[in-house]
């Protein structure tokens, strides 16, 4: 093979090797509008699912995409922050700090806090202060708290920037001043992580937000203080564990955040909430 | 004439000019090495002002929540997974690797070499995978008395005992083959059956080679973050009794990944994380300092010519006989107080059995020195100065004593521990004794057996050792095959993901990482090669490049949880880049940059000096001689390099996870500033979140399996092929 093939058999395997691989980094030719909006969220996992569903929604109609991650609320406020996300999600209301900071809270839905228990608990009702007490590792047995199992609690909870932590702690540290989680209580990082958890291990106690309790198989939500997980109760309050899903902003929302939020809190978005089981707030 | 001198000007001129530019771009490399270290230093000093190093590092409370920044459970987490791992590899790996070097026959050598080289390449991620469907629940079945969960110490030191099973079969393998074929003859040649030889005369004399792949297993194993995450529970606790496996620990590692998410920029959460990151840096800087100090030692054993000097080699050298001595005793003192600790443990709390274990030590320690006063009180200068010496002066029967009741304690308390975890008390102690008295009876019924039945008796154990960890390896593949292969079809291949990622296909999943493997490679590879082509054939060797190789050294051995925070704190939030491609191709590539840096340096001076020189000779610059002899004669390794480094970034889910992707979009992004989706996030967002069905998430480890095994076959081929080539 003299000089000229090489250098022609080289050009040609470069052009080979490189066209596909520009397509495939520019990406897929039909997103390309002049003025389409990119927006990245992040935070709570309980809020990802429905975040989820209107990212393919809202994009069918608008030229904004929306880029979604979980990471807990704790994550959502911290992305709003350092400036790494457009808007965060949380489940829970913004702490001082986080207001201090500058950010703005917009509440889309209300969601309840379920408490699931494996399916060899043998519980169907707990009070607050038996939870407290499985929790703070003051009952360590399944027959401490009213069941006829005889099996040590295996005890599920969130990472500390869960928001759903957040509410569940503040109601147990109202019920008992000297709440203190116990050390070997399993941490999971997500909603998700705790349904599996807890799926997968019949003597498991954990806590979910209400629109994962759909996902539920074997696992079962008690009833908290005679209170059953429905959200009828927490619309009229009866069901203590409950809090504001919101979407937090740097500031006012703005442009197409603004516009996202308003559809959001219309008709449409509050339908969406309703079907993954949270309560509309309009 | 004229035209003759012009060209040699010019010749000359542009070996000048190449070579202040291939300064100025290893400059760039090297700054960014120690850029590195030096950010993850600086942040972290707000913790070690705010908190106190005192109480960072002797806090037995990690609780940010309530501003209790103690890493003693999670240091011990970190040691004790990794002790259970080389635990469990060192038998299996050693005993492989003497299987493999030893007993088998040589054609079978090349094909189980290549097989655990490419198990070496499988991602972390698909361990966490099989280790959170199959053996967590396959735990919780066995010892449902001792395990709520199922997640515990033990399932992690499982798995990452087999993770670091490659690294020690291979090392190993390479220690026992270079022993000298003069040691074996020798040792057949005066009787000595094949066994003995292996047990009596090679083992012995690879033992530094072995060290030093269990030393670097244990590197590995320090730097896990994805398996650990998914199947320690990540409880920030120390098991009590020490020894309790079945406890749930949470390593610094998993406690950096599950914590990341939500630090806020310059609080003392923030800075704590560096910290941690920085412990995890000085464990490799001590690990890197280890095992290097035991090869060169191999080296200088067996005569080799020890071809880089490197700066713990120097100081290993240079340091005066007396340091030496006095860090033999300190370690010896070391081991004294942990056995001590471990059997007080059993009956004690921590600090009790802490405070029994210094008395204990303390006590030997005594009597041994006043019975040394005693025996050398004639001869003060035969003293011996460190425990081997101490060893030799000892009377021979006492010696043999101490040996054999070592043994036994060793073994009663191995025994007694296990027992004691899976029965209790009294019962484990009639374990222990009846382990003792088991080991007795074989050893007297060895004496009845010739050595032709004993040798077929250690290779056929050798051999079902081989089967184990090959079978181990080979149950992972297959579960996942067997689930995820019928699920992978086209439209899942190029389809859209539905339902936030749970159902549908996953085509932005594998653009995506393919996109940060190009955008990786684009960072990594020119910067490695050239940084590693300066460092081989330009650099002087002063102490500025001894630091420089020191560093990169450093940056290599680090946990790639390391690289994701980093570039997290940096290019997300500092740089405002957000959560983007090119973050995440920043920190795979900067993961990579040091190996690839390494492994070019290592292709370069593996070239024979000859070349260089004949090259020179006949009048060719150095840049000439680099370009047109050097760098083709090591061109195979280059590659071989480049796409081992290909394949580790493909797998890492660490680096990418809180700066380059996400969970869920449905069309394909665009720009580099926008996320991605990847397939070993996608595979442990679904895994964890129980999201999408069991087969669905085996189809994405099957894919991700299938895409690294390739990558690392083909490695392998160009590495043979271009073996053959090359003959010196």
């Amino acid at each position: 093979m003299n000089e000229n093939t090489k250098i022609l058999l080289a050009v040609i395997i470069t052009a080979a090797i490189c066209i596909p691989v520009t397509y495939l980094v520019s990406g897929s030719d039909n997103d390309e509008g002049a003025d389409s909006v990119t927006l990245s969220v992040a935070g709570s996992t309980t809020v990802l699912p429905l975040m989820s569903v209107y990212a393919e929604t809202y994009e069918k109609y608008t030229n904004v995409t929306l880029e979604v991650t979980g990471g807990g609320s704790g994550a959502g406020a911290s992305a709003v922050i350092n400036g790494t996300a457009s808007f965060g999600m949380l489940s829970r209301d913004l702490k001082q700090s986080e207001l201090d900071a500058g950010l703005k809270a917009t509440v889309i839905a209300k969601d309840g806090v379920a408490v699931i228990v494996g399916s060899d608990a043998g519980v169907t009702n707990l009070t607050l202060e038996q939870i407290a007490g499985i929790y703070s590792g003051e009952f360590t047995n399944w027959n401490q708290v009213g069941s006829t199992v005889d099996a040590t609690i295996a005890v599920v909870t969130r990472e500390d920037g869960s928001g759903t932590r957040s509410c569940f702690e503040e109601v147990m540290e109202a019920k008992d001043p000297d709440y203190e989680l116990k050390i070997d209580a399993t941490v999971a990082t997500s909603t998700g992580t705790v349904v599996t958890t807890v799926e997968g291990n019949p003597n498991a106690i954990g806590y979910v937000s209400f629109g994962a309790l759909d996902r539920l198989v074997n696992a079962t939500a008690v009833d908290v203080g005679g209170v059953a997980a429905d959200t009828a109760f927490v619309v009229d309050g009866t069901y203590e564990l409950q809090r504001n899903l919101l979407l937090a902003t740097d500031g006012e929302p703005t442009g197409s955040v603004e516009k996202l939020f308003s559809w959001i809190l219309g008709p449409e978005g509050q339908a969406l909430v309703e079907d993954e089981g949270f309560i509309a707030v309009k | 004439m004229e035209n003759n001198t012009i060209k040699t000007e010019t010749r000359f001129h542009s070996d000048k000019v190449s070579k202040y530019l291939l300064m100025g771009i290893a400059f760039i490399a090297v700054s960014i090495v120690f850029f590195i270290i030096l950010f993850i230093f600086g942040n972290s000093i707000d913790a070690i002002k705010n908190i106190g190093i005192v109480e960072l590092l002797t806090g037995t409370s990690w609780r940010p929540g309530r501003e209790e920044y103690g890493t003693v459970p999670l240091i011990t987490g970190t040691l004790l997974v990794t002790i259970g791992a080389i635990l469990f590899a060192v038998p299996v790996g050693v005993g492989s690797a003497i299987f493999i070097s030893e007993v088998a026959p040589k054609r079978w050598r090349a094909t189980l070499k290549s097989v655990s080289e490419v198990f070496a390449g499988i991602p972390s991620v698909i361990y966490g995978f099989f280790g959170l469907t199959f053996l967590v629940p396959l735990l919780r079945d066995l010892f449902p008395e001792q395990l709520l969960f199922g997640f515990s110490w033990l399932a992690g030191s499982i798995i990452l005992g087999i993770m670091a099973l490659p690294t020690i079969i291979s090392v190993s393998e390479d220690a026992l083959d270079s022993v000298p074929k003069s040691y074996r003859e020798a040792s057949l040649a005066i009787g000595a059956t094949k066994w003995e030889t292996t047990v009596k005369v090679v083992t012995p004399a690879a033992i530094s080679g072995i060290s030093a792949a269990i030393i670097l297993g244990m590197g590995r194993a320090i730097g896990e973050t994805m398996a650990v995450m998914m199947v320690c529970g990540n409880a920030a606790l120390m098991p009590n009794p020490i020894f309790d496996v079945f406890s749930m620990i949470l390593p610094i590692t998993a406690t950096i990944a599950v914590e990341m998410p939500y630090i806020v920029v310059g609080s003392t959460h923030y800075s704590a994380l560096f910290f941690l990151a920085l412990i995890l840096m000085v464990m490799v800087f001590f690990i890197s300092m280890a095992s290097n100090a035991i090869v060169k030692r191999t080296k200088r054993k067996f005569g080799e010519v020890v071809e880089k000097e490197t700066l713990a080699g120097k100081l290993m050298s240079k340091i005066p006989v007396d340091v030496l001595n006095a860090s033999k005793n300190i370690l010896a003192i070391l081991g004294l107080f942990v056995m001590s600790f471990l059997i007080s443990n059993i009956f004690l709390n921590h600090v009790a059995a802490a405070v029994m274990g210094v008395l204990v030590t303390a006590a030997i320690v005594m009597v041994s020195l006043l019975w040394l006063n005693d025996l050398t009180k004639e001869n003060k200068a035969a003293r011996p100065r460190n425990p081997s010496e101490f060893i030799e002066v000892v009377p021979a029967g006492f010696k043999g004593y101490l040996k054999t009741s070592a043994v036994y304690v060793i073994i009663f308390a191995l025994f007694y521990m296990a027992a004691y975890l899976l029965i209790g008390n009294i019962e484990a102690i009639l374990v222990g004794l009846a382990a003792v008295g088991a080991y007795v009876g074989l050893r007297a019924a060895s004496k009845f057996i010739d050595s032709r039945k004993t040798q077929m008796i250690a290779h056929s154990s050798l051999f079902i050792v081989m089967l184990f960890a090959i079978s181990m390896l080979a149950v992972i593949l297959l579960d996942i095959f067997r689930d995820g292969l019928p699920m992978i079809t086209w439209d899942f291949l190029t389809g859209y993901p539905t339902n936030g990622g749970r159902a549908g296909g996953i085509l932005p999943a594998i653009v995506g990482t393919l996109k940060l493997i190009i955008g990786a490679m684009v960072v990594a590879l020119p910067l490695g090669v050239i940084t590693g082509i300066y460092l081989a054939e330009y650099s002087k060797d002063n102490s500025f490049t001894r630091l420089v190789r020191y560093c990169i050294d450093i940056l290599n051995g680090t946990p790639s949880i390391v690289f994701g925070l980093f570039a997290m704190a940096a290019f997300v939030i500092y740089l405002g880049f957000g959560y983007s491609l090119i973050a995440g191709c920043l920190a795979l590539g900067f993961m990579v940059l040091p190996v690839i840096i390494r492994s070019t340096e290592e292709a370069l001076r593996a070239v024979p000096n000859e070349l260089r020189e004949g090259s020179m000779a006949m009048g060719a610059t150095r840049w000439e001689t680099t370009v047109r002899v050097v760098l083709p004669a090591a061109i195979g390794s280059i590659i071989t390099g480049t796409i081992l480094s290909i394949g580790r970034t493909a797998g890492e889910t660490a680096p990418i996870m809180f700066t380059a992707v996400i969970a869920y979009q449905s069309s394909m992004s665009h720009s580099i500033m926008d996320p991605v989706m990847a397939l070993p996030y996608q595979l442990f967002y679904l895994a964890t979140e129980g999201g999408g069905s069991p087969e669905m998430q085996s189809a994405i480890a099957s894919v991700l399996l299938i895409i690294v095994l390739l990558i690392f076959v083909t490695a392998s081929l160009v590495r043979n092929y271009y073996s053959k080539k090359i003959k010196w």
